[in-house]
């Protein structure tokens, strides 16, 4: 997000904190620095002394839905050919080097973006860059490998999705929620399209998103920022400027015009229902207002859906709910799995009201205090390990473009008001933009 | 609310929490791969320098961070770990009680008492506890493990106080209030009906239970929907009652505060819990290892969960680190040769591992993976040669090395953050380790070599006794197990899958057979204690050795002299036999057939009217028990030729005859008063024997013994003999108790005995 508009809801929480004293427990700030090599690489630096060991987190600005239609779940097999060696590392060395100095590492791909990271005793720091500089600059891709990984990544999506009970539910809702924007396919992707991933898209995809200007390199630990600039400029700066922009076509979502409701069956042991809105994306100033809403709906026993769902009403073995808050407008949704017993059409009702009540009154200054004082709590407990804080660091660069927030969205969510909930959720919880879906056990009866 | 959460690490193909293929993704570097062909994925840095991977920086010496230790006089163990950089304190109790502690039947019960921890105790309801954590933004959680229950309580330092209260409180004082027990039960009914559709749960579980048996690991900790019904409060109040004291407790407090303070406030709330004692369990061994293959058919299954292993040893066993090294090599981070050989080289699955898990009194070596239905044998066949491989075959020294260097490298990972600290001083405490293991871990990792790992691959693996289950489609793979070498296998339908019975299949409304519980006799399988461990003494002197032949002589004397012992050839018994475990104890009638001097055969008739007979002649020995006649494991081969050795009538006779050397001993225990004991030993292949007279009539009251125990150090174990009666001149007991430690593991009453009865010699060959 821009940062002009940072400073206008800053200003806004700013204004709405005069009202009301927060009880939470101030974090400390993170003590970072950021600068940009000429090759366009970000690089974020963060000292921590208190243990020697080095965290090491490398963004691309890349996840699944920057793919195509018919090649879905690439971006996810790409990460796994990061594996696969590159000019001066062999296949599957670079996790043996990190581990063979006691060190972790490991990488993951969203909708959004894909991370790589290791973690090791400090001294190695020169090991990671490097490592991973020789990835981003000189990757080896082998026909036989390459079809060896995409058979990995197939037992991965069957391990995940296919062979678990409710493991392909987020697949259903966000295929049924979305048309056009590929928040509509999962990250994994489709066992036809893995398939279909040629060689030659391979390298297509490496030399356009895998370049110094769409990534963003995080340290946080026990280093000399001066020395580890130096390092990070020794490894990386030789990477050569991509030669074309990072394509950002993506294609965006018309709204939702009127209310969907779907039943679908599949092999689980209990009915799912669920009931999902289209929200705003991540840095809106209406993210901020939901993300409390989530946590009033959702964040422990005396959160509203468990209360109710879960304990009073004994509609549901786990019900839960809460906003997607990612890059693009996504979802909110909330899901209740029912108990033997009771019917689908109770929970809906139930989920439903829920979300009305929003809408209806405000919530109680004791909830907003409550959902205040859990988010500064996740705050700090999030902020404890290396790598927790350079997540956090990341993520406010790459998907906020702005590093400030990392520290500075505390203040605004301390800002939010009873009546900003009331306002976003009657701007977003509306019936022309809800998806109401049942998901029922084949063959399944009523008063099973 | 975790669910969302999960769901979100899913979508995201994240691979750092729980199973974590991804984390040790890994291959040895030797792979050469045909990188020769391979073409470079971007042309945007042709001139890209060949060069070796950069030297490290210089290494800042690490040590265990500072942590303090109070025990207060109720005998609560508390450990503060000091960190100040975020305003938050973790607290965590450990009660040192888990499902082990669970009565029979009532598999369970451990977790569902942990669960009902926070919903409603003497001060607060449900509701109050969840908005009062809640609103200070704080966290509650509690869950019972195989051995342990635990209660953990985050809060904002500003919090402190009341957290530590309501940590208390749900420890010292919960209701478990009737319709919250209902509540709670609704609720784990349901989760079991998801996770029995789980096939990642459905190996787990049923692995764990053909390794482990009716042993209280054998069983899951969230129970089973037949046991989840039979939990009442009551069952849930004595649990509580019995185990829950200062005493059997841990506290860890750690974050942003100072150990006096977090001290002070710890005896504030739990200075007057009342200290009561407890009996220590008495758990036996799992039974050994036996080959068995169950395969649990789900027919809509894409893919197959394997998992591979057999029985290990607990936690407090000397050889834990060779073994750790052994598993890594295996399966874990440095070679992984699991991973390398199914995914790496074959692309047969998405990650593959070697666990070694280990808890108080028992342990386990389990392979796991899962892979497309129809690889399933290969997969299979693959994971039995490796297991093979390493038992027979040295490991290479650059994987040991690989494996070391991960585990010394790791240490300043593993304490990172202060729980984690507080996690590894727990650990320890728990474990009754030496504290001062947590600042030796590296050399102790450094002193292991290859051959420890050789020593230690033969005497604890058996690739030969490896239980297998596979949960998949078994119409893609089961007739092609034969193929790889497993002919025998039994398949359950998943429909049918009953964890409490012994062939897994639930019996149908209208079966005859006993649907509570079904026990299997549980056999110690020990290893057999090293002579060369045995402490050295000085010679016998001439007056020593004079004083034990008298003894013997006496001893024979008062058992009806040497020429009435010589004239027992055979010794027919019936007696009513309990064998005592945590769970209860299992009354059993046996039939005893022996024929002097080598050969004996128990049958034990079971309360579920199995049968399990053991028989040992000259040498050989089998067993037979629901699953068939297989012959006894080599361990358990040991102990029956032991226990033919020490069963008094010809170790009397052997004594007599000077084979063997018997020397005084000192009584020093208090109910050794009245006994004269004398140690019978007759070189390294024997273990020395000790019997104890009675001073006034000279019968043997007490044989002891060493037999090493799955903790790895020999324990002492005792038989005391009572009830003498006279059978055709010889006194026979009719009575004996076996215990070990202070435990008594078994009774045999003799309800009806015969001397020089004729014994079918058909008995003792294997059918």
């Amino acid at each position: 997000m821009g940062y002009a508009r940072l400073l206008l809801t800053a200003a806004m929480a700013a204004a709405l904190t005069l009202t009301k004293v927060s009880a939470a427990v101030r974090p400390p700030r993170l003590d970072y620095q950021i600068t940009k090599l000429p090759n366009g690489l970000t690089v974020v630096l963060s000292e921590d002394h208190s243990t020697p060991i080095v965290h090491l987190q490398l963004w691309y600005h890349v996840g699944s839905k920057d793919e195509r239609p018919g090649r879905t779940g690439f971006a996810h097999l790409f990460e796994h050919m990061m594996f696969k060696g590159s000019k001066n590392v062999d296949s599957e060395a670079h996790t043996s080097y990190i581990s063979s100095v006691g060190g972790q590492s490991n990488a993951y791909t969203t909708d959004d973006t894909t991370v790589f990271w290791e973690t090791a005793p400090a001294q190695y720091l020169p090991l990671m860059l490097w490592l991973e500089a020789d990835r981003m600059a000189s990757l080896k891709v082998e026909k036989a490998t390459f079809e060896r990984e995409r058979e990995v990544v197939k037992e991965e999506r069957r391990m995940r999705v296919e062979n678990q009970p409710f493991g392909r539910l987020q697949e259903l809702i966000y295929d049924q929620a979305f048309t056009v924007h590929p928040y509509k396919h999962p990250t994994i992707g489709s066992m036809a399209d893995l398939e279909a991933a040629s060689i030659e898209d391979v390298r297509e995809f490496h030399a356009t998103y895998y370049v110094p200007e769409n990534a963003t390199l995080t340290l946080v630990g026990d280093f000399d920022s001066a020395q580890a600039l130096q390092l990070v400029d020794r490894y990386f700066g030789r990477v050569r400027k991509a030669s074309k922009p990072v394509p950002r076509d993506i294609p965006k979502e018309p709204p939702q015009t009127k209310e969907r409701r779907v039943s679908l069956e599949e092999n689980w042991p209990l009915p799912a229902v669920i009931v999902a809105h289209h929200i705003t994306y991540d840095g809106h100033p209406d993210s901020y207002p939901l993300h409390i809403a989530s946590k009033i709906l959702s964040d422990g026993q005396s959160s509203r859906i468990y209360k109710s769902l879960v304990y009073e009403k004994q509609i549901a073995l786990a019900a839960f709910g809460g906003g997607n808050i990612v890059e693009h407008p996504n979802l909110f949704f909330a899901v209740a799995i029912v108990n033997p017993g009771r019917t689908p059409e109770e929970a809906t009702s139930a989920l439903i009201a829920e979300l009305e009540r929003f809408k209806a009154e405000a919530v109680s200054e004791h909830e907003l205090q409550r959902a205040k004082n859990q988010f500064a709590r996740d705050y700090i407990v999030s902020r404890e390990s290396n790598q927790q804080k350079a997540s956090h660091l990341a993520h406010a660069v790459v998907i906020h473009d702005d590093i400030k927030t990392a520290d500075g969205e505390f203040d605004i969510f301390m800002g939010i008001t009873r009546a900003d909930v009331q306002r976003v959720a009657r701007t977003y919880f509306t019936e022309q933009n809800r998806l109401v879906m049942t998901v029922l056990p084949r063959g399944y009866k009523k008063g099973q | 609310m975790t669910g969302l959460r999960v769901l979100r690490g899913q979508r995201s193909c994240r691979a750092d929490a729980g199973r974590s293929a991804e984390a040790v993704r890994h291959t040895i570097v030797a792979i050469v791969l045909a990188v020769v062909t391979a073409i470079p994925a971007t042309a945007q840095n042709p001139d890209w320098p060949s060069q070796r991977p950069p030297a490290p920086l210089p290494a800042r010496d690490v040590k265990f961070p500072p942590y303090e230790i109070k025990t207060l006089p109720n005998g609560l163990q508390i450990i503060a770990v000091e960190h100040h950089e975020q305003p938050a304190i973790s607290m965590r109790m450990i009660v040192r009680a888990g499902s082990a502690q669970e009565p029979p039947g009532r598999a369970g019960l451990a977790s569902l008492a942990a669960a009902l921890l926070d919903q409603g105790t003497a001060k607060r309801s449900a509701q109050e506890i969840a908005d009062t954590i809640d609103f200070i933004g704080g966290e509650l959680d509690t869950g019972a493990g195989s051995d342990l229950t635990h209660i953990r309580v985050l809060v904002m330092k500003d919090s402190f106080d009341l957290g530590l209260g309501l940590l208390s409180e749900t420890a010292r004082a919960p209701v478990f209030a009737q319709d919250e027990l209902e509540r709670q039960r609704q609720q784990v009914r349901s989760a079991l009906k998801v996770s029995y559709e789980d096939p990642d749960y459905i190996a787990n579980v049923v692995f764990d239970r053909l390794v482990f048996g009716f042993h209280p690991y054998g069983l899951p900790n969230s129970g089973t929907p037949e046991s989840i019904e039979k939990i009442t409060r009551d069952d849930l109040v004595a649990f509580h009652r019995t185990y829950f004291v200062p005493n059997n407790a841990l506290l860890a407090i750690v974050g942003d505060m100072v150990p006096k303070e977090a001290f002070a406030a710890a005896e504030k709330v739990f200075g007057d819990w009342a200290r009561k004692e407890i009996s220590s369990p008495s758990i036996l061994d799992p039974p050994p290892s036996t080959r068995r293959v169950v395969v649990v058919d789900k027919p809509d299954a894409v893919q197959t969960e394997v998992r591979i292993g057999h029985v290990a040893v607990p936690r407090k066993n000397p050889d834990y680190m060779a073994l750790n090294l052994l598993m890594k090599v295996l399966g874990g981070e440095g070679a992984n040769r699991l991973h390398r050989v199914l995914r790496s080289e074959r692309g047969l699955t998405y990650g593959a591992s070697a666990d070694f898990d280990t808890f108080k009194w028992s342990g386990s070596f389990k392979a796991e993976t899962d892979t497309r239905s129809e690889a399933t044998p290969e997969v299979l066949r693959l994971i039995v040669e490796e297991f093979g491989k390493i038992q027979r075959e040295p490991v290479f020294e650059s994987e040991l090395i690989d494996a070391k260097a991960y585990l010394t490298g790791s240490f300043p990972l593993t304490i990172e953050t202060p729980d984690a600290i507080a996690t590894q001083v727990l650990n320890v405490l728990f474990f009754e380790l030496p504290l001062k293991d947590l600042e030796t871990f590296r050399e102790r990792v450094n002193a292991i070599g290859v051959d420890d790992l050789g020593r230690v691959a033969r005497t604890y693996l058996r690739p030969d006794r490896l239980s297998v289950v596979l949960v998949g489609n078994a119409s893609t793979f089961a007739s092609k197990l034969p193929g790889v070498g497993f002919g025998r296998f039994e398949t359950v339908s998943l429909n049918d899958l009953d964890l409490t019975t012994t062939d897994f299949k639930r019996v149908r409304a209208g079966g005859d057979r006993d649907h509570e519980i079904h026990y299997e006799l549980t056999w110690a399988a020990p290893q057999k204690p090293d002579a060369s461990k045995r402490p050295s003494r000085q010679a016998a002197t001439a007056e020593e050795l004079a004083r034990g032949k008298a003894l013997i002589e006496r001893a024979i004397t008062a058992k009806g002299g040497l020429a009435a012992l010589k004239g027992v050839k055979t010794l027919t018994a019936t007696a009513t036999t309990r064998l005592i475990a945590p769970q209860g104890s299992v009354e059993a009638v046996t039939r005893t057939f022996i024929v002097y001097p080598d050969k004996f055969r128990v049958e034990a008739t079971l309360p579920d009217k199995n049968e399990v007979v053991q028989t040992y002649a000259a040498g050989k020995a089998w067993i037979k028990d629901p699953l068939g006649v297989h012959d006894a494991p080599p361990p358990m081969r040991d102990e029956f030729h032991a226990s033919a050795q020490r069963d008094l009538i010809p170790l009397l006779i052997e004594a007599a005859k000077g084979k063997l050397q018997a020397r005084p001993q000192a009584t020093t225990a208090p109910d050794e008063q009245d006994l004269e004991a004398v140690e019978l030993s007759g070189g390294d292949e024997r273990e020395p024997v000790t019997l104890y007279l009675d001073k006034a009539t000279g019968l043997v009251v007490k044989v002891a013994y060493l037999m090493a125990t799955p903790v790895g150090r020999p324990q002492r174990t005792e038989e005391l003999l009572s009830d003498y009666r006279e059978l055709d001149g010889v006194q026979i007991a009719y009575k004996a108790v076996v215990r070990r430690g202070d435990q008594t593991m078994l009774e045999r009453v003799v309800t009806d005995l015969k001397l020089n009865q004729p014994i079918d010699e058909g008995l003792f060959k294997k059918p």
